[in-house]
């Protein structure tokens, strides 16, 4: 959207030069005209532009304009607006009266018409995606006044959060399956994380999005491992759009955007530092001709959060720990006809800090930092010699360090000294180089292809990590789409692997088909193979000491997946301005050779290790409707997730009460209006989140039985005012997390987190407001 | 074309290069630098030791805050009252012109010699030697407590402050430390140097090693161990199962002798059983490489006689273990296949720190579950103990009046685990209580523990305690 506001006014500065060319033919006649949208009324500020000769106007506040002297004869008549579709209209002007034109603009719906990426073989309308693509757009991205991408998720169905409170991380899971399983791209470039959980979600730049692809279900033919639960890809804006022809400016076009965000955490804050939220992101961009570049800075400060207990008042350590963000990043590309290509880097430093409690003995305090630096070099280039061939590289290199540091702190003297114990002292290092190489061809109107290769390099050292492993992959993919009939499309994949370190799966095949039922229905059939590599950790990691005697496992195998889903997408486009989508989901997925924890007798008695031993299961479906009328804006969505209990198969403890899938429910909705007089946007998010319920085993009346363990379910709901007080100038004002939610009542032992040892499980920070400023140049 | 048209643009993209690089490196210009590291510190655990007339040997401590970075050389200077070098005492290392020499070794917690009396010497009592720090050498600082006085009797310690050597290991420190107040005194021995205790009563009674994870003996229904072969082991599990089964298989937490896994030994030789016995290990869930052993024990000459072999070997060993009146248990370590010192004389110390075999609830039901960093009273030499919360009286403002108002428990585990936190917020001791112990001579001190892990400025292994004397005995 800044883009293209970016854009528009630099045309709205050319304007004066391009208006001032002269007219010369003598008989001219004028041409009028009107631009309404869909619910008739006029729409300001459209960009009308006239071929021949080139002449533009902008309508005024009822939607009219007006060419004065204009040639008779056949016209073509541009119309552009942010938000709207763009239109081409040809007009013939005879010489006499004409009666004023009417013209229709449609505006650009959040869903339909999205342009996605993912899986696909070039950019192409979400309707042509022959996976189901769940796109957050722009739009709604901004609607939720996030600050970071994890906020954006919350209210987003099927996925949940899991927060590590000793390590001040979250997690999240998506269809009932945790983060090892999820794929994070960004750009279509996989992100570097440390462990299983997608901590690296947490370390982008919201600021710098576009949009935000998920598609369920593994695409592991395109995108290779740990996809099983699916891929959520992040798509940073880009300068595609070539700036239209107009005067010459000897410096290229600058554009500069300013976001400003304070936040309270529950009822903690303090101005600009310390307690509370604070966020601020300076972006700058530039383009001259074909060449662009964009440069951002970014800081998210988090005070933290002393915990819903009163007794934790005036101690020095908080239950959600404070964090200190930077991120910077810049780009440089150029777009041409048949080239284009960037590089960009992007640099994050994040301070988590957990202070401890004085120790009133000895008047001492230690405190931890976990000071995480990361950074990514990142290479696109594409080159499509002719419209039928499309060649793209993609290359990535990026650089994970995370350190420990501890100190110990004289709460008397104020003096800080480190504790040189090594132990207290870590520092984890991953690196990892990316490449993928991939043609696209047409055959024919029915048929195209695509080949690829893909090459991945992965280090990594650490406390707990044997040695200094690396890991290299090698893949080869090809994907047709075969097109038998215009409403019918088929698209088998295959991918071919060899890892380095662990039995890749040598083959894994895709079957993918979307029949256009009629112009308002699709059916989408998936089948896929997914695999989820060894993590390094389960490879080599090394932790023996009082508590723990745990050793990785070199030997272990992938995790596969069957993966089957089913999805039907209706919609509909009423001519009065109002459209309406739905579609209903299922899917069903098997996993085979998960790796789980358990007793290794070869490595002595109670030693850990890693095994490909469990299976599992995961099912559901989910129901989704989305509502645009007018000015009104409304998603409502349901989805029911099963997860497999392992226990029902056991025979130990097999009995009628134990079933097969373990459900939770969850529904959510995303409303937003906005009033076009005041210029007043209100938005509202909710979400309810099920009761998660799982089998554990626990000694019950002296014997060992499975219990049915919960983790309470909860309503969330934001809600936000915005208002743009000129053109460039936007401010806002919400709340979030109204319901009031900190932490859930929890029964179960492990709580799925590795330092959680059951009690409340940490959700939320309480009901937060905040308060916001957005300007942008021009 | 498209080459040259990005090098007509290159002077823009250079400028923005430029600005970039500069963010850039300014980030890593405001990377905060690292605190220095404290000091590390040399001192005498406390400022007086007793080396009393039944003695003849003393070892003396210097502790470092924390384990030396790199080796060294402590010098102390040797100061006789009423006493001469190689008259009535020697040390190991030996004075040097009134100087002793000692160096320690990287990553040493502690700095360690011998004193000893010449043998045949009578003293008064009122001797002294002082020993005083001359020298800590480089990238180390004097402490405080810079000079020792060890006079040639018993003292009764006014107070001072106590690094306990637990040694390496962490929460599975290799050493079950006893600590003696009134004399300034601890003794650290290695958990894994002994395996079985016979009591030195009236009873019959052997214990099993209650310092090592998972040490657990259950009888099998034999009486020679010649014909116990490994046939005899299928089916036992001698490792923790977090079950409550696993109490019958270690012995009473409590220290009661009628409820030990091994049977009373009986006069009647064919009534003592064979025992399978895992001898445990430093800390739970190791390797298990220790080889299970089958033991029995039956009287001999008003002791005992222990019998033992690997479970496979044919012939098996024996050690006669005769009653003696100075300790409470003879220890026997299988490895070494004799007596071992493990326990200090009846009387002369208050309480052990260490790993211990223990219990924690779970399901509503007890379960085995080893500790690290358990303190368990001298309860058979009368001691005893009293929790006091800061809240209701001041570790520096209890005095001799308070004690009447405690309440003392005479249990072994009356400290027990209940000084520190390992789990939750707020990992570390508990600053919000302290503890007075009534010694066996009827002194009481009070006493903290400052510190005992990373959480709370403290390292594992070496906990920090503070004591003083509140009132002497009569």
């Amino acid at each position: 959207m800044g883009r293209c506001l970016f854009i528009l006014g630099i045309l709205w500065m050319l304007m004066p030069f391009v208006s001032s060319f002269g007219q010369t033919a003598d008989s001219v006649i004028a041409l009028e005209g009107v631009v309404r949208d869909s619910l008739c009324h006029g729409i300001e500020g459209v960009e009308v532009r006239l071929q021949t000769p080139s002449v533009k106007v902008y309508t005024d506040k009822d939607g009219k304009f007006a060419f004065k002297r204009v040639n008779p004869g056949k016209h073509k008549l541009y119309l552009s607006k942010e938000g709207y579709k763009d239109l081409k209209k040809s007009v013939e002007l005879r010489i006499g009266n004409n009666s004023p034109l009417s013209i229709t603009l449609l505006k650009f719906s959040s869903e339909l018409d999205q342009v996605v990426v993912t899986g696909m073989y070039e950019p192409a309308g979400l309707q042509k995606s022959i996976y189901r693509v769940r796109v957050i757009d722009r739009a709604s991205i901004e609607r939720r006044h996030a600050t970071d991408i994890l906020d954006v998720l919350r209210t987003i169905s099927g996925i949940r959060m899991t927060t590590d409170q000793t390590l001040g991380e979250t997690d999240i899971s998506l269809l009932g399956m945790g983060g090892e399983n999820i794929k994070v791209l960004l750009d279509g470039v996989p992100l570097l994380d440390r462990g299983a959980t997608r901590n690296s979600l947490s370390q982008i730049d919201l600021h710098s999005i576009q949009r935000i692809e998920i598609v369920e279900g593994p695409l592991s033919v395109m995108y290779g491992a740990d996809a099983l639960a699916g891929v959520i890809n992040i798509i940073t804006k880009t300068e595609t759009k070539m700036v239209s022809a107009g005067k010459r400016n000897s410096l290229g076009h600058i554009g500069i955007g300013l976001n400003l965000q304070e936040q309270t955490v529950g009822k903690e804050y303090k101005l600009l530092d310390k307690e509370g939220q604070h966020n601020g992101n300076l972006s700058l961009r530039w383009q001259k001709g074909k060449v662009f570049a964009d440069a951002s800075l970014t800081r998210n400060n988090f005070g933290g959060w002393r915990g819903p207990a009163a007794e934790n008042e005036g101690k020095r350590g908080k239950a959600w720990l404070p964090k200190d963000q930077w991120l910077a990043g810049g780009r440089v590309g150029f777009n041409a006809k048949k080239w284009s290509g960037w590089y960009r880097y992007l640099y994050l430093q994040e301070d988590i800090w957990a202070l401890g409690e004085e120790n009133t003995n000895t008047d001492q305090a230690t405190d931890q930092e976990f000071m995480t630096d990361r950074s990514a070099h990142q290479l696109h280039l594409g080159w499509t010699p002719r419209d039928i061939w499309r060649l793209s590289l993609d290359g990535a290199y990026q650089l994970y360090s995370r350190r420990t540091r501890t100190t110990i702190v004289n709460t008397e003297t104020g003096v800080r000294n480190l504790v040189p114990d090594p132990g207290l002292q870590e520092v984890s290092d991953f690196n990892s180089g990316f490449a993928r190489v991939s043609g696209h061809h047409k055959f024919s109107s029915t048929l195209e292809g695509l080949l690829g290769i893909e090459l991945t390099h992965e280090t990594g050292s650490g406390p707990r990590i044997e040695g200094s492993p690396s890991i290299d992959n090698y893949s080869l993919f090809l994907s047709g789409e075969y097109k038998p009939a215009p409403w019918a499309a088929l698209r088998p994949g295959v991918r071919f692997s060899k890892n380095s370190i662990y039995d890749a799966p040598p083959v894994i095949p895709a079957f993918n088909a979307k029949f256009n039922l009629d112009h308002a229905l699709s059916l989408r059939l998936s089948y896929a193979r997914g695999f989820r590599a060894p993590a390094l950790r389960e490879l080599y990691f090394w932790f023996f000491d009082a508590n723990h005697s745990i050793k990785g496992n070199e030997n272990l195998k992938a995790e596969f997946s069957h993966s089957f889903s089913v999805s039907l997408a209706w919609q509909h486009l009423v001519e009065q301005g109002v459209q309406v989508s739905a579609d209903l989901n299922a899917f069903y997925n098997q996993f085979h050779n998960r790796i789980e924890m358990a007793l290794d007798p070869s490595l002595g008695t109670n030693v850990y290790s890693y095994i490909n031993l469990a299976k599992y299961k995961t099912t559901g479906l989910s129901l989704n409707g989305h509502l645009q009328k007018g000015r009104f804006l409304g998603s409502i969505g349901f989805s029911y997730v099963g997860k497999y209990n392992a226990y029902h198969d056991q025979a130990t403890y097999r009995s009628d009460r134990l079933p097969l899938f373990v459900w939770s429910p969850e529904v959510n909705a995303d409303l937003s209006y906005l009033f076009s007089k005041p210029q007043l946007e209100l938005s509202l998010q909710y979400k309810f989140t099920g009761t998660l319920s799982r089998y554990e085993i626990d000694e019950i009346d002296g014997k060992e039985q499975p219990f049915l363990a919960q983790t309470g379910a909860f309503h969330w709901l934001d809600f936000s005012v915005s208002k743009r007080l000129i053109k460039s100038l936007a401010i806002t004002a919400g709340v979030k997390n109204i319901f009031d939610v900190t932490d859930l009542d929890n029964t179960s032992m492990g709580g799925g987190e590795a330092h959680s040892s059951g009690g409340p499980l940490p959700m939320g920070y309480g009901r937060s407001y905040f308060a916001g400023i957005s300007w942008r140049w021009p | 074309m498209i080459m040259q048209s990005l090098a007509f643009r290159f002077k823009s993209v250079q400028l923005f290069g430029v600005l970039l690089s500069a963010v850039i490196i300014g980030f890593s210009a405001c990377k905060k630098d690292d605190p220095p590291v404290a000091a590390n510190q040399i001192q005498f655990e406390a400022n007086k030791v007793g080396f009393s007339g039944d003695e003849s040997t003393l070892e003396v401590h210097l502790e470092l805050s924390r384990a030396a970075a790199a080796a060294g050389v402590l010098e102390l200077q040797v100061n006789g009252h009423g006493v001469t070098y190689a008259e009535q005492y020697t040390t190991s290392p030996e004075v040097e012109n009134g100087k002793i020499q000692l160096p320690f070794e990287q990553g040493a917690q502690e700095v360690a010699f011998t004193l000893k009396k010449t043998e045949g010497v009578t003293l008064d009592g009122d001797e002294s030697i002082e020993f005083i720090v001359t020298s800590v050498g480089s990238g180390f600082v004097l402490g405080p407590t810079d000079s020792l006085s060890v006079v040639f009797s018993a003292i009764v310690s006014e107070g001072s402050t106590m690094k306990i050597n637990g040694g390496a290991g962490g929460s599975a420190a290799e050493n079950v430390v006893f600590v003696d107040l009134s004399g300034n005194k601890q003794t650290a021995v290695k958990r894994m140097n002994w395996d079985l205790g016979f009591f030195n009563g009236d009873d019959f009674r052997v214990i099993l090693n209650n310092t090592l994870p998972e040490a657990m003996a259950v009888a099998i229904d034999k009486t020679d161990l010649t014909k116990v072969s490994a046939s005899d082991t299928a089916g036992i599990v001698l490792t923790s199962t977090y079950t409550s089964g696993d109490l019958a298989k270690v012995d009473d937490f409590s220290g009661d002798l009628s409820k030990t896994v091994i049977r009373s030994i009986s006069a009647d030789e064919a009534a003592n059983k064979v025992y399978i016995l895992n001898r445990g290990e430093a800390a739970a869930h190791t390797d298990g490489k220790r080889d299970w052993m089958k033991i029995r024990i039956i009287q001999k000459d008003g002791g005992y006689q222990l019998q033992y072999a690997k479970i496979s070997d044919a012939t098996f060993k024996t050690v006669d273990i005769a009653k003696e009146q100075a300790h409470h248990f003879s220890y026997v370590s299988l490895d070494e296949g004799k007596k071992v010192a493990v326990m200090p004389e009846k009387n002369k110390w208050d309480f052990q720190w260490g790993v211990g075999s223990y219990f924690t609830g779970s399901g509503g039901s007890n379960i085995y579950y080893p500790f690290s960093d358990l303190v368990f009273i001298n309860h058979r030499d009368g001691v005893e103990a009293a929790e006091v919360l800061t809240s209701s009286v001041k570790y520096d403002a209890i005095d001799a009046e308070d004690l009447n108002s405690l309440t003392f428990s005479g249990e072994r585990d009356a400290i027990g685990a209940n000084w520190r936190a390992t789990t939750g917020k707020s990992i570390g001791v508990f600053t919000d209580r302290f503890y007075v112990i009534k010694d066996p001579a009827g002194n009481y001190y009070k006493l903290r523990f400052n510190n005992f892990t990373s959480e709370d400025g403290g390292t594992r292994g070496y906990p920090n305690i503070e004591y003083a004397l509140i009132k002497a005995a009569k």
